[in-house]
């Protein structure tokens, strides 16, 4: 597996869904404090652990790649749920990942 | 066993062991000049604009770091690596430097084990979503294939 990085990509993405992405975040994040504060660490480190990235790619994902194989006029919601399968399957490694790392 | 609470150096108040879930305590138990059978607390009176300032920057903070992320795995290829990117901590390394200041580094080594359960918990979300969308797939090759079957068979 080569992996690359396509700063390119960036543009690819409306202003809009950059702001989405920082709203939901920032919110989450003071979501997540309250809860600690309320209930205490045991609860609060559950949903400290709240992936606000995750939802909101594989949805852009699809979208992205569903968008540029119209573009080309071609059918693009296989490739899209399939690019999100692969970022689903990344996101497993990647908590496996944060579990070891962690502990 | 009898609780005495301290603010700023004065005696607050003082009652039974049943009274302590009504009192939000901000400070672990510091030892004091009084008799055994007291635990001496002492609390901290945050004012509102300081809590106020802690949740704006955290707001702040949290913000900034799922965009990062996101974007960082938006510029990645093949999106399997950029999946990784996906179940980053975003959340959690955001506030981890705030609540260190606020509640001491116990309460941030008892979230982190928390957080253990929650990777596995995201994991599991995540298997399911592949699963699922292999599910939708299928349907979807299944009923181009038919289509496909449907065309040939009506010209040939």
């Amino acid at each position: 597996m080569i992996v690359q990085f396509k700063p390119s990509a960036l543009g690819q993405t409306r202003w809009y869904e950059y702001l989405v992405r920082f709203v939901l975040g920032g919110a989450m994040t003071v979501v997540a404090g309250l809860i600690a504060a309320r209930f205490g660490p045991v609860i609060g480190g559950l949903f400290s652990r709240l992936s606000a990235i995750f939802p909101a790619s594989a949805t852009l994902i699809e979208k992205h790649v569903r968008e540029r194989k119209e573009k080309a006029g071609l059918p693009g919601a296989r490739r899209g749920k399939e690019a999100a399968a692969l970022d689903a399957a990344g996101a497993v490694l990647g908590s496996f990942g944060l579990a070891l790392s962690v502990s | 066993m009898h609780v005495t609470v301290f603010c700023k150096g004065r005696k607050l108040m003082k009652f039974g062991i049943a009274k302590i879930r009504e009192v939000v305590l901000r400070r672990s138990a510091e030892s004091a000049e009084l008799t055994p059978q007291d635990k001496a607390i002492s609390c901290r009176m945050i004012p509102q604009g300081a809590t106020m300032l802690e949740y704006g920057l955290r707001f702040l903070a949290g913000g900034i770091a799922v965009s990062a992320f996101a974007a960082l795995g938006d510029s990645l290829r093949p999106k399997s690596f950029a999946g990784l990117f996906g179940a980053a901590p975003s959340i959690a390394l955001a506030t981890l430097l705030i609540t260190l200041s606020q509640k001491g580094a116990p309460f941030v080594a008892m979230e982190g084990r928390s957080m253990i359960v929650g990777a596995f918990a995201l994991a599991v979300y995540s298997w399911t979503v592949v699963r699922i969308a292999q599910e939708i797939l299928a349907v979807i090759v299944g009923r181009d294939n038919s289509s496909s079957h449907c065309l040939v068979r009506c010209c040939g």
